[in-house]
């Protein structure tokens, strides 16, 4: 069987602990370990120290100061049974659409935030990719995805970052400077190769939800192969608010595992804002969605294919968020 | 009445398996045990100009370091005709996993780090990965012997097709293509290795037929078969996939060998997806001809099966999709021309659905000309379905089979000809059939054999080849025996697989344990008992004829009050010097001249057995994906000895010929190399995933089979893929010609279809 790299591990008391072991070359930071050991196994990466981020993270949804902070340890088998309200209801759903239940009670909040990029050329065995030559993500210089392509296309495929997007959330994160806060979308540098914008020896201590206007609803969409079991191949996180006029006053709409990092639609966005949500303004979402996404040949289904239901998942992810706002504002009234 | 067969009674490893206390191959270990990896080829095609494997043999705690110059040279092949394949490659790799050297170690850490030091110094050769592209003008040329990669060609021709056309109403062509299937049993593969000081060498390993190893692993160890002992273990799935010989269980007794202790070798899921075997892949051409009245007059189908790099179990696998089809709708005229290609990918074996591209082309023409000719689906195959009496053009005779029976069951249960084209938009409805031989002719290894011996506590021992992957076959031939000897299963012993103490059984393929192991179970009960009874009859003082045995005691017919427990027989026999031990000995009455290429005519097996499958699913007609609403079952599986387990298998075979097979599952690929060997790329449905399934048993009493049972499952694993892939047609207006038919095929076809109307007409 595949047997794990000789790795040393600690597990720090602190997360100033943590942090200053994460310091050190060769470190990785380990949450879950249910995308790490993977790697480890696969010697995708070779970190010479694993730092279990176990006591240095907090665990639970905290509902002081007028939203909730999700702990980056918190494991999305928790996250998924969160009664969140409608405005923020994509983030259980996203949780609930991960993996599997098993994999769910290890996974953490922090390990999907910080989830690395992935490629049917790069996710494989050492074995596998001995038989060509390295890519760029394995320190190479070719792409088998995209061949003559000057940059890695891996993909963005985490459930949780569109929906913590979509709803406003900002992560904060600690490191050797101390404690910061940021906008998600602004934890993503959309490159391939490297797609956390974190410093070394920074972690995420939790995502920051803010509590929103009660006539919002906000909703997630995931088109996978397997109901039981598979990574997106196109998903979208829709957050949409209801106006006195009863329409559409403000729209996020963030998509997923379609490029290499979130990918915010500004011109779906527009097209939901001042609509009732009707067929033709979601089409003209789904279509501006389509045209901001990336899909390559390195993930399941076609690129042609993703295209095309990434779209459909925004005009669903849209129909359900708008109902959820609509509902909450009846409810609210 | 029967008391044991026909009852759902539970397992006796369900609670080991469900405790994790059952003991795979994985799990054992001996003392003094060295672990072993094995050196692969990353490429899919090339020569070893050099294999140095000086720096792996200094590596401290490297036991034994083995590549081509240590071993035999024998090849192997399931027949004499394909023995193309050595253990570990010797001057040329092709495909991309193929064994070119190996390592035994202290740990399988120091194993695995060996392998990574040993050099090879390979030349590149031009690949080929289609077996289209493999046959074609100026392709690079895989193996010496065989002329345009051709590695096997099954030619059958009965009646005469190009005079048949003539006669036809309605004659159509299609062409059909599918990708190649993975196995993905639980288990990965493992062998363990015990080659002792006295030259015998114990093994143990998933398998399928350990007989069929024993012999396979003399003749390439080259020692006598008595010298090679295959063990029992509990075995997580094989679906056909632990057919024939690997290198694996040469490689690890050869370490042992070489080093005098015992050797385990544990694969990874992707070595157990490359480096055993997968399913063909293939192009399927069909010309299929109707008269007026829906009678099928003509067939002919040309199918080019990518068979990978060597030939394994290459001429049935050629022609069991052929066979299929030839049990399950009549034709005067049938030409079959299967084609077996040589390619640069992983070695291609049996598969439970035999080919979704072959018998869903078949059931796609039969749904084609219903619509041209204005009967409905089901008109059409009660019209063509075979049926008791008839004969194969082959020329197999079918003594029972209630194919009629299976499709009004399936029909009615499902409303089919209420909801035939009255659905709403998206929605669909389709039936699929498929007969399945139980067995067929395997010479010498074709028969199975079993003792029954007691304790003097009257405790019951019974001796079977028998060998169980998981489907309940150690379960079946308990309740057989409980039934034909009257004691009850909890008194039975089962010594089972074991080659030293086990006659030779022809092993759990080709769909033969329960008729032909089953058989020799009861004919050896039967024996038994009849041995009982002239010892009781004394005992008694009865006539043996008079004399029956239940629940443990022998009695008076009539008069249950004059019995005798079973342990007071067998002990007055002991006393008189008569220790009653009962044989039984079957053998299927097949034509034993009919060979695969040379002479594909004769009985091919003792049963047939059917089954029926109507799906009704509703289409996404914005992301193409499918809802299975509904998956109704029936099969004519003779007599369900255990009907949970018959359900079980049935269940199984919805998972993997319809829903897997149809619509998720497929092996993808790079230059050669599989991109899906693991759980999470190969999509195999998982619970949430599958429909509700309703099913239904019909219980023909086969004349033959053992209390009138037959093959169990495998037809259903078929019938389904046909029902999956006609009702999504019926739901989209149009056939995909590609399998699977995953959600962007789905899509695509939609759209295509969308102005076009090619058939809906
Ligand atoms: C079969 C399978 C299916 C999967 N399906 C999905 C899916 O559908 N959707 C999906 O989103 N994911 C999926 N995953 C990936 C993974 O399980 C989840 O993303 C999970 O949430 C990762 O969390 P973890 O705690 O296990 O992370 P780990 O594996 O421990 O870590 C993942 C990465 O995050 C880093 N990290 C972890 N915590 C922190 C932190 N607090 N600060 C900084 N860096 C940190 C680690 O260094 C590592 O690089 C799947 C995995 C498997 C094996
Ligand atoms: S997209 Fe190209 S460079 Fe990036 S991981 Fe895949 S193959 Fe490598």
């Amino acid at each position: 069987m595949l047997r794990l790299p000789p790795t040393r591990w600690t597990r720090p008391p602190s997360l100033d602990a943590a942090v200053a072991a994460l310091g050190e070359p060769g470190a990785r930071a380990l949450a879950g370990g249910t995308d790490l050991v993977v790697a480890l196994k696969n010697r995708t990466g070779r970190p010479q120290c694993l730092v279990s981020l176990a006591d240095a993270c907090p665990a639970g949804i905290d509902t002081g100061g007028g939203g909730w902070a999700i702990g980056a340890a918190t494991t999305l088998w928790d996250l998924e049974r969160w009664t969140a309200p409608p405005s923020v209801a994509a983030i259980p759903e996203a949780a609930r659409s991960v993996a599997a239940p098993p994999i769910r009670s290890r996974a953490t909040v922090g390990g999907n935030l910080c989830l690395d990029t992935r490629c049917v050329f790069y996710n494989q065995s050492a074995f596998w990719r001995s038989g060509r030559p390295p890519c760029r993500k394995a320190g190479g210089e070719v792409c088998h995805a995209v061949p003559g392509g000057d940059r890695c296309h891996a993909v963005f495929s985490a459930d949780l970052p569109p929906a913590l997007a979509a709803v406003g959330a900002r992560v904060r994160v600690a490191g050797p400077d101390g404690e910061r806060r940021k906008d998600v979308a602004d934890l993503y540098t959309g490159q391939g190769l490297a797609p956390l914008a974190l410093a070394a020896a920074e972690v995420v201590l939790s995502a920051d939800v803010p509590a929103l206007s009660g006539r919002s609803g906000s909703a997630f969409e995931k088109i996978r192969a397997r109901r039981g079991l598979d990574f997106a191949a196109a998903s979208a996180a829709v957050w949409v608010e209801a106006g006195d006029d009863g329409a559409c006053r403000s729209a996020r709409v963030v998509l997923g595992a379609v490029d290499s990092g979130p990918v915010r639609v500004a011109r779906a966005e527009e097209a939901l804002q001042g609509s009732l949500l009707e067929p033709e303004a979601l089409e003209t979402a789904a279509d501006a969605a389509r045209r901001a996404a990336r899909p390559v040949k390195n993930a399941d289904f076609t690129p042609a294919y993703r295209r095309k239901v990434v779209g459909v998942a925004v005009k669903r992810a849209a129909s359900r968020a708008w109902q959820r706002a609509v509902g909450a504002r009846e409810a609210s009234s | 009445m029967s008391v044991y067969v026909g009852k759902s009674v539970p397992r006796r490893d369900t609670r080991l398996k469900a405790t994790g206390e059952a003991r795979y191959t994985a799990d054992l270990a001996l003392p003094f045990m060295l672990h072993a990896a094995v050196l692969r080829s990353p490429y899919p095609h090339a020569r070893l100009l050099r294999v140095d494997t000086s720096r792996a043999e200094a590596l401290p705690g490297v036991r034994a370091v083995i590549t081509a110059r240590d071993a035999s040279g024998v090849k192997w092949g399931v027949f004499r005709y394909t023995r193309d394949q050595e253990f570990l490659a010797r001057d040329r790799v092709r495909y991309i996993g193929e064994e070119i050297a190996a390592v035994a170690a202290d740990t399988e850490e120091i194993a695995q780090e060996a392998v990574a030091l040993i050099a090879v110094e390979y030349e590149r050769l031009p690949a080929v990965f289609d077996p289209l592209d493999a046959i074609a003008d100026g392709a690079p040329r895989i193996h010496d012997h065989a002329e345009r990669n051709i590695n096997i060609h099954v030619p059958i021709h009965v009646g005469d097709v190009d005079a048949a056309w003539d006669a036809c109403d309605h004659v159509h062509t299609e062409m059909t293509r599918s990708e190649e299937e993975s196995y993905f049993m639980t288990e990965p593969y493992a062998v363990l290795a015990h080659c002792d000081r006295q030259g015998t060498v114990e093994v143990w390993m998933p398998n399928a037929s350990p007989h069929t190893k024993a012999k396979g692993l003399a003749n390439a160890l080259e020692l006598p078969v008595s010298k090679v002992h295959v063990r029992h273990v509990a075995i997580g799935g094989a679906f056909g996939g632990r057919s024939d010989m690997f290198p694996g269980e040469y490689i690890t007794a050869l370490l042992s060998r070489k080093t005098r202790r015992p050797v385990r070798l544990v694969y990874t899921r992707e070595e157990n997806s490359i480096a055993v075997r997968q399913g063909h892949s293939m192009v399927v051409e069909s010309r299929f001809g109707f008269k007026k009245d829906g009678t099928l007059h003509a067939v002919d189908v040309t199918c080019h099966m990518d068979g990978g790099a060597y030939s394994s179990t290459g001429p049935i696998a050629t022609s069991v999709p052929f066979l299929c089809f030839e049990q399950t709708y009549r034709v005067a005229n049938v030409r079959y021309n299967g084609y077996r290609v040589y390619t640069n990918k992983p070695i291609r074996g049996m598969i439970r659905t035999h080919g979704r591209a072959w018998a869903c082309n078949v059931d796609m023409q039969l749904d084609l000309a219903a619509e041209a000719l204005g009967l409905d689906p089901i008109e059409i195959r009660l019209k063509n379905a075979l049926k008791t009496g008839d004969h194969t053009p082959t020329q197999s005779h079918i003594p029972s089979m209630a194919s009629h029976e299976t499709i009004r069951a399936v029909a009615e249960a499902s409303r089919f000809r209420e909801k035939w084209k009255r659905l709403p938009p998206w929605h669909g409805i389709g039936i699929g059939c498929v007969s399945v031989m139980s067995g067929f002719p395997m010479g010498i290894r074709g028969g199975s054999a079993a003792m029954v011996k007691f304790d003097e506590d009257g405790g019951v021992h019974l001796i079977s080849g028998v060998v169980d992957n998981g489907q309940g076959n150690e379960g079946v031939v308990l309740q057989i025996a409980a039934e034909a000897l009257g004691v009850p299963i909890d008194q039975i012993q089962l010594t089972a697989s074991a080659t030293e103490i086990t006659p030779i059984d022809q092993g759990a393929y080709s769909q033969a344990t329960t008729l032909v192991s089953g058989n020799a179970v009861r004919l050896a009960c039967e024996d038994a008992r009849r041995q009982l009874f002239e010892v009781a009859a004394d005992v008694l003082e009865a006539s043996a004829e008079d004399l029956e045995l239940a629940d443990g005691k022998v009695f008076v017919k009539g008069s249950p009050a004059r019995a005798v427990p079973l342990a007071k027989v067998v002990r007055s026999g002991l006393l008189k010097g008569k220790s009653v031990i009962g044989h039984g000995s079957f053998g299927p009455n097949v034509d034993q001249r009919r060979e695969w290429i040379q002479n594909p005519k004769g009985q091919l097996s003792a049963a047939f057995s059917y089954g029926s499958a109507v799906v009704e699913v509703r289409v996404d007609p914005e992301t193409g994906f499918v809802d299975v609403l509904d998956v109704w079952a029936s099969h004519d599986c003779g007599k369900a000895i255990n009907p949970k387990e018959v359900e079980g298998q049935m269940d199984g075979g919805v998972a993997m010929g319809g829903h897997g097979g149809i619509l998720l599952e497929a092996l993808r690929w790079h230059e050669g190399a599989n991109l899906n060997t693991n759980f999470l790329d190969y999509k195999i449905p998982l619970a949430p995933d599958m429909p509700p399934i309703h099913n239904f048993i019909v219980e023909a009493d086969d004349p033959v089979g053992p209390f009138g049972a037959k093959e169990g499952g495998l037809s259903i694993s078929m019938c389904t893929a046909q029902a999956y892939a006609n009702a999504i047609a019926h739901a989209i207006g149009t056939h995909i010609r590609e399998f699977p038919h995953t959600p962007d095929r789905v899509l695509d076809t939609i759209e295509a279809r969308e102005g076009t109307e090619d058939e809906a007409s």
